[in-house]
């Protein structure tokens, strides 16, 4: 297991922070039609997938990510490397904002940040060879000679765990565990320093996870990567993480050190999620705390916290006013809830 | 109550028979929850739908007996069998969102399931019968409301008249379980109920189908891949590989003390939250394809750590290791 | 076995090693065609049309302006004719069997041509609408959706009208509609393809659009292109048989299915073949390249695609 730069208990900013998120927001609006071009309505439904989120990555850790579905852990995640427009807020990556860089600046950026996708199945072309495939990366960081492609690519294919005599296979040859690999290789290509993992492994058999998640554990030891791991999966995010925040309907709720975050918790939601973890170990059971209802539309986020509807230790009136904001508990634990300030 | 013996499920493709569930033997026991682990693949979706005889063409059922209650289901006629499925043995399925048909309330939805096995009986038979509809329709209603009151759905005569798309995962996944329960089935098939949806609403649907297990009695035969969800909720566990059962019995013996190599393999595959990290071991190579597997051996042969050359030859059967734990490995014999 | 540190050696992750290239792919497909006797019986007829058409100086009997007088209105030979003209002769002696191989030079053609035209501005303006979407899409769609309200015989036959005939006015006025059909089918596949993963990692690499639409996107929804493309044809050369037959299609002096059996009108009652014989003909192509595009379809379109037929 890799270490995190550590000095006195904080993480060592010896490189500067890697990757600083400040204030991002990410809102889908309702595609207007042509009606309601030409007739404005009131109001147009507003999705805030992200809301106002702030987050610091440091280089070679691997921050997870982890919340239910719908929280925007994924629309955060495309948003960092730029597949989504940001609505606002800035993504500073090594000293530069690129959170409207265009043209050239983009495609930099594109060489230096890659994702990873969740399904296997969809995220690989399925009338391109794997040579097709890993062909256009290296083409973008400028790998011309092709006797020099070709060999890179062999090395890639390897590095991943296939073998290179797969070049001109296409994906519906592969099982799923073998696309992502070749997902996983297609990223590397473009020599990257940071990597949005974006639910790799949950689409895969349990028994070819472990291989991805070690796989991906060795790249990252072996080329001094970067991750932000986002994973539903809380064992998983557990086991490959240095830091995690949780999100819950677009906002970050708790963010800490694993270990903090796991034996630790202090927002009740945290407390909540980890409960429900199943575990194959009976006295690691945890007294199960059942979360009430589900999780409100983003469309109309509820007031104050946005915990307060599900909450079991809802403090007042103040947490369906008041929107917490997220503060220090202790040395790089923060939290967002108003128990604690 | 159920016993499976010998089942054999085999699928004619282009590429040849592929055997999707190969020589199965299960019982459960009543009152008790029986987990079907596997990845995918394995058969153990199979083994569910056979016991339904619901398997989809090209699959055919070649061999085998399934024992329910004493009756052999594979010899039931069709219109014996409708009458069964769903009243005697229920099933929900792993996407609430293609189970529920999107263009009736739910309520109604549910209400057809009471009506179709006639559990509101109308008050008389014929054209009378008919002209007291109103009042078998509102007792049918109540029943409904009782339903969902039980599964957990909140404001039951609001919810009635909503539309699946209006319910989210966790409801609707409610709601296929009140369908399931309607006509108080002895037997529940689940396959995968819990996967579509998030840890916390898991945690909730565990806990109210444990709730059913053990104020009604009912069976449940629980398909899942997540060997943690199984052992937290089974009484006892298969797991599946290829078609077939490699270890069996009670969950303790099988999560405490795995025996077969496969399911050594898979749990300590499972990423866990302790103290200490370390390297997660991985099962080496890929989950099989059923149509090019060799017919002879032991089909984790190509995957597994401690095979010996007999393991390419030897044909084995389920061996009793201790006492209702069963494993299918050569070095038990 | 030995496994170090969890790394798996490569050669536990050996697949079934094919080459696939456009050779293999194309004899793959042919090879499935093969087994559907309705498909290949219609791709044999189409070949069969094809060397007609493209050899048609070579074996027909008579020249195309060839005509004699003396032997109007002769009987093919089933009817009492004789092998000098086997199926019969016209109201001005020309010979019915080199019109008809003559009038399926023309036939093929004007299918083969509008269908490409329209297909390659259809791909054009579906793939661009279905990937931007936005004020581009709204006024290519309701431009296609305006040109949809008119029938499309009424239509050819009042662009034919104001242009007059010739035969790049009729290739014209037939693709003046007919690109609206591939538009809908691209734009409906773009939309549904550019939301799978492998559009967000291309753009990820930082492709272009054009790169993503053309060298990503289009090859996935080629075979839908293809198969439409062949229904189509059989439908375009009806379109121009029927303009040829209300004397809107090509200069009459080149013959025509359509115009055949226009001149053969008058005559139905005592000199039937003249009108039914390229009829016949008619029929026959176009049935053969609709079994054919139907087949293909089945072979190709993933979404009709039995389990297990791959």
């Amino acid at each position: 297991m890799h270490k995190v730069p550590l000095k006195d208990g904080v993480l060592d900013m010896e490189n500067g922070t890697f990757i600083q998120i400040k204030n991002l927001k990410k809102y889908f609006i309702e595609e207007p039609d042509l009606l309601t071009r030409v007739v404005p309505k009131k109001k147009k439904r507003v999705v805030k997938a992200v809301d106002d989120i702030n987050l610091e990555i440091n280089k070679g850790e691997t921050m997870g990510l982890v919340g239910e579905s719908g929280c925007g852990k994924t629309t955060l995640g495309l948003t960092i490397v730029r597949l989504y427009e940001p609505t606002d807020g800035k993504i500073i990556f090594e000293g530069e904002d690129i959170a409207e860089a265009r043209g050239e600046k983009l495609k930099e950026y594109r060489k230096r940040a890659q994702i990873i996708f969740q399904n296997p199945y969809s995220s690989l072309n399925p009338r391109k060879t794997v040579r097709d495939i890993l062909t256009v990366p290296l083409i973008a960081v400028g790998v011309k000679n092709p006797h020099v492609r070709e060999e890179r690519i062999e090395y890639l294919l390897e590095r991943v765990g296939l073998n290179h005599r797969h070049m001109d296979s296409y994906p519906h040859q592969f099982s799923g565990g073998q696309r992502q690999r070749i997902g996983i290789a297609r990223a590397l290509a473009m020599n990257p320093q940071f990597i949005v993992a974006d639910e790799p492994v949950s689409a895969l058999d349990v028994s070819i996870q472990a291989q991805i998640i070690n796989l991906l554990e060795e790249l990252k030891e072996e080329l001094n990567l970067t991750y932000l791991f986002i994973s539903h999966d809380l064992s998983v995010v557990y086991h490959v993480s240095d830091r995690v925040a949780v999100m819950y309907l677009g906002k970050i709720m708790e963010l800490g050190k694993t270990e903090d975050i796991f034996f630790n918790p202090v927002h009740p939601y945290t407390k909540a999620l980890l409960s429900a973890i199943p575990s194959v170990d009976k006295r690691k059971r945890r007294k199960r705390i059942i979360l009430e209802g589900t999780v409100p539309s983003p469309v109309n986020p509820p007031k104050g916290c946005r915990f307060h509807t599900r909450c079991f230790m809802k403090k007042g009136k103040i947490c369906e006013e008041v929107e917490p904001q997220l503060k220090e508990i202790e040395n790089g634990h923060f939290v967002a809830c108003h128990l604690y300030s | 109550m159920l016993e499976i013996r010998n089942l054999k499920v085999i699928f004619e493709t282009d590429r040849g028979a592929v055997r999707a569930v190969n020589g199965l033997d299960l019982s459960l026991e009543k009152g008790k929850i029986l987990g079907l682990v596997g990845e995918s693949g394995s058969g153990k979706s199979m083994t569910l739908l056979s016991i339904l005889r619901l398997v989809p063409y090209p699959g055919k059922i070649v061999e085998g007996e399934i024992l329910f209650e004493g009756e052999d289901l594979l010899k039931k006629s069709p219109s014996e069998m409708r009458e069964i499925r769903g009243k005697d043995i229920a099933m929900i399925f792993q996407d609430p969102m293609t189970t529920l048909n999107p263009v009736f309330p739910v309520g109604e939805q549910i209400r057809e399931s009471l009506r179709v096995h006639n559990i509101i009986k109308p008050e008389r038979e014929g054209i009378l019968g008919f002209l007291r509809e109103k009042d078998r329709r509102k007792k049918e209603y109540e029943k409904v409301v009782e339903l969902m009151e039980k599964v957990g759905i909140s404001y039951p005569e609001k919810r009635y008249f909503s539309y699946p798309h209006q319910f989210s995962g966790g409801m609707q996944q409610r709601a296929i379980i009140a369908i399931a329960l309607s006509c108080n089935p002895k037997l529940l098939l689940a396959d995968e109920p819990t996967t579509a949806l998030d840890v916390t609403i898991q945690a909730q649907i565990l806990d109210l189908l444990r709730k059913i297990n053990e104020v009604n009695g009912t069976s449940i035969i629980f398909v899942t891949h997540d060997l943690a969800v199984a052992a937290e909720f089974c009484d006892e566990i298969a797991v599946m590989y290829a078609g077939q059962i490699v270890e069996k019995g009670p969950v303790d013996k099988v999560i405490g003390e795995p025996k077969h190599p496969y399911t050594k393999g898979l749990l300590k595959s499972i990423p866990k939250i302790t103290r200490k990290k370390e390297k997660l071991y991985a099962i080496p190579g890929n989950v099989p394809d059923l149509a090019s597997l060799s017919p002879k051996g032991c089909p984790f042969y190509e995957r597994c750590e401690e095979a010996v050359e007999e393991c390419k030859e030897v044909e084995l059967s389920l061996i009793e290791v201790s006492d209702g734990e069963f494993v299918r490995c050569i070095k038990y014999l | 076995m030995t496994i170090k540190n969890g790394i798996v050696p490569a050669k536990y992750y050996e697949v079934s090693y094919k080459k696939s290239n456009a050779m293999t792919n194309l004899l793959n497909l042919l090879g499935k065609i093969k087994k559907r006797s309705t498909a290949l019986l219609g791709m044999l007829i189409i070949i069969v049309y094809i060397l007609m058409a493209i050899f048609a100086p070579f074996i027909s009997p008579y020249s195309v302006k060839y005509s004699d007088l003396a032997a109007r209105l002769k009987p093919p030979v089933w009817s009492g004719g004789t092998w000098a003209h086997p199926l019969g002769t016209d109201q001005v002696g020309r010979d019915l069997l080199t019109q008809i191989i003559y009038g399926s030079r023309i036939s093929i053609l004007v299918g083969f041509l509008t269908v490409l035209i329209s297909a390659f501005i259809g791909t054009f303006l579906g793939a661009i609408a279905g990937y931007y979407r936005g004020t581009v899409d709204t006024v290519i769609s309701r431009f296609a959706d305006f040109l949809l309200s008119f029938p499309f015989l009424i239509f050819a036959v009042g662009v034919m009208a104001v242009l007059g005939p010739g035969f790049w006015n009729l290739i014209l006025a037939l693709t003046f509609k007919s690109w609206v059909e591939f538009f809908r089918l691209v734009r409906g596949e773009v939309l549904e393809e550019k939301n799978k993963e492998y559009v967000e990692a291309a753009q990820a690499l930082g492709r272009s659009n054009g790169a993503i639409i053309v060298s990503e996107i289009l090859p996935n929804i080629f075979q839908s292109i293809f198969v439409l493309a062949t229904l189509r044809m059989g439908y375009m050369i009806i379109m121009e048989a029927s303009l040829s037959y209300l004397g809107l299609g090509v200069p009459p002096d080149i013959p025509t299915w359509g115009s055949l059996i226009n001149s053969g009108r008058n005559h139905i009652f005592d000199a039937y073949w003249i009108s039914t014989l390229p009829g016949i003909a008619l029929v026959i192509l176009v049935l053969s390249i609709n079994l054919f595009g139907e087949g293909l379809r089945d072979i190709l379109d993933p979404r009709l695609k039995v389990e297990g037929s791959e």
